[in-house]
């Protein structure tokens, strides 16, 4: 990195556009409407993220890529049509991420690892044949951008699904009946790409270790906080 | 509360902060939200007559806006009987809710260490690294130890208690020792734990002493005290007549990258001679699009004996 002109985070909206999830695309419509207020209510996360929404039932469409949402009217809308397979969305996901972390970075960006929010009723067409994909797009050793999934449960969501693809336990969200869907969405998402970006600890490994001894020349500075 | 700070002019437009590129937007910072005093900005400096020193620390506009007290922190000392000066820089890990504090033990410790063994040793060979950050890390878990909140009967269990000192505190740590020598040259060694670092800074040229290829992705995982590296070995430098070691958190290293851009010309145009603390306060608080992590540096110049600095 000569100069780095800014610290981007890839941020992927992947919704699921199948006929199941007819009763919900309204509240999933307002829900990405709300993001998007939200978002704008951030401005550092704002000006960091950049954001691509794509829509899945059979096959994937691109309804939105890498923008800047500050400069973003309003967002697509989505419909449904046809089944649901997974497995179209994750093989989308593997194909687009590197190239588009090298299209950043190829613009002097620094890139963060990308954050997909995986929308969906959690009743796949494709299982399980949508798991070897997505584990193929989960694997950092051979998906290098391999991403983080935050997956959200909607409508008559299958919660066993939905914790399958989250790619952390804590990053899996099912909407409760009764809560309003987009806002719920909107307050996860920005609360957790606020956290995506914020400096965490490394997970212990074989070349680290916790001191648990008191050193014999310790003393305890007399001008502490 | 945003209704009320969003309508304010910025804190004291008269001089709005320098801008690099396109400038983040417009605030009044919150208040930090932390039971001991944090000041948002902290700047120091002084000379020794051979050499000079100045350091800033100051928080980063997420924090401002989130109202999350400054992580960074830094100290600086002179010891007399060497002429040396002591420098420690570390950054608080986020996920860490007191590692503000942290921070602060961490830099205080690191510094009475190693004045200890300037007054032991008198700045021949190396300092006993890993003996420094171990006990820098110690600070963190004895103060964890006082903290309330925990499980009182594994309070004598120091695996537990750095356990707890690791979630409260986790905070980078880099260290260094200037030592003046003929010339208007300086020696230098330093030691890290985390993506805290130190450059030697020669005209435009900036040469990290800390090595290691950049990641492909932005990694904000870091490795923190009171864990440490299974290795620490202190890295030796000469810093050259007309050269400054800088000792910096990865919020100035980020924008910075490898320093032929333009964060890197300003910084190094605004360091080729010791300016007044408060410009060096000024210039890290450079506004910049994306770049919003606290920002801490700690600039070393080596003077001529004439030289009053």
């Amino acid at each position: 990195m000569t100069e780095n002109l800014g610290n981007v985070l890839p941020v992927y909206v992947v919704a699921d556009e199948s006929l199941s999830m007819s009763p919900v695309v309204g509240e999933l419509n307002a829900g990405l409407a709300a993001l998007h207020r939200a978002l704008l209510r951030e401005p550092m996360a704002a000006a960091k993220v950049r954001f691509t929404i794509l829509g899945f039932s059979d096959d994937v469409q691109v309804r939105l890529s890498l923008a800047d949402l500050r400069t973003e009217e309003a967002l697509p809308t989505l419909t449904t049509r046809g089944g649901t397979r997974y497995s179209a969305a994750f093989e989308a996901l593997t194909d687009q991420l590197p190239r588009d972390i090298d299209a950043l970075k190829a613009s002097g960006y620094a890139v963060y690892r990308p954050a997909v929010f995986f929308l969906t009723d959690g009743q796949p067409n494709d299982e399980p044949e949508w798991r070897t994909p997505y584990g193929t797009l989960t694997d950092r050793e051979i998906t290098r951008a391999a991403p983080n999934i935050i997956a959200c449960g909607i409508g008559e969501a299958q919660a066993r699904t939905i914790v399958d693809i989250a790619t952390r336990p804590e990053f899996a969200f099912v909407a409760t009946p009764g809560t309003e869907l987009g806002l719920a969405i909107a307050e996860f998402s920005v609360a957790l790409t606020k956290s995506i970006v914020a400096s965490a600890r490394a997970a212990a490994d074989g070349k680290t270790e916790l001191v648990v001894e008191r050193p014999n020349n310790f003393v305890m500075a007399i001008d502490v906080v | 509360m945003s209704d009320l700070t969003e309508s304010l002019a910025p804190p004291h437009a008269a001089r709005s902060p320098l801008v690099i590129g396109t400038p983040v937007v417009s605030f009044e910072p919150r208040a930090p939200r932390s039971r001991t005093y944090r000041p948002d900005t902290v700047v120091d400096g002084w000379s020794t007559g051979r050499l000079a020193v100045r350091g800033g620390s100051v928080r980063g506009y997420q924090h401002r806006h989130d109202g999350t007290p400054r992580q960074d922190d830094f100290a600086i000392a002179a010891h007399e009987g060497t002429g040396a000066v002591v420098v420690a820089v570390a950054d608080g890990v986020s996920e860490a809710e007191l590692s503000h504090v942290g921070a602060t033990l961490a830099c205080r410790t690191a510094v009475d260490q190693l004045l200890r063994w300037l007054d032991e040793e008198g700045g021949a060979g190396q300092p006993d690294w890993a003996d420094v950050l171990r006990c820098a890390s110690w600070a963190l878990v004895e103060f964890a130890k006082a903290q309330p909140g925990g499980d009182t009967d594994t309070d004598t269990d120091n695996g537990t208690e750095a356990e707890r000192a690791e979630r409260l505190l986790a905070t980078t740590l880099v260290a260094a020792v200037v030592l003046p020598g003929e010339d208007g040259t300086a020696t230098v060694t330093s030691a890290r734990a985390g993506d805290s670092t130190a450059w030697l800074l020669t005209g435009p040229d900036w040469a990290e002493l800390f090595g290691g290829p950049a990641g492909e992705l932005l990694d904000p995982a870091v490795h923190a005290l009171p864990r440490l590296p299974a290795e620490i070995a202190g890295v030796p430098a000469v810093l050259p007549a007309g050269g400054v070691l800088l000792v910096g958190t990865d919020g100035v290293g980020g924008p910075v990258g490898e320093g032929r851009g333009p964060v890197g010309a300003a910084l190094a145009a605004g360091l080729e001679s010791p300016p007044s603390p408060l410009d060096l306060g000024y210039l890290l608080d450079f506004s910049r699009e994306t770049f919003d992590d606290d920002r801490t540096l700690v600039a070393v110049w080596p003077l001529r004996e004439a030289d009053p600095g």
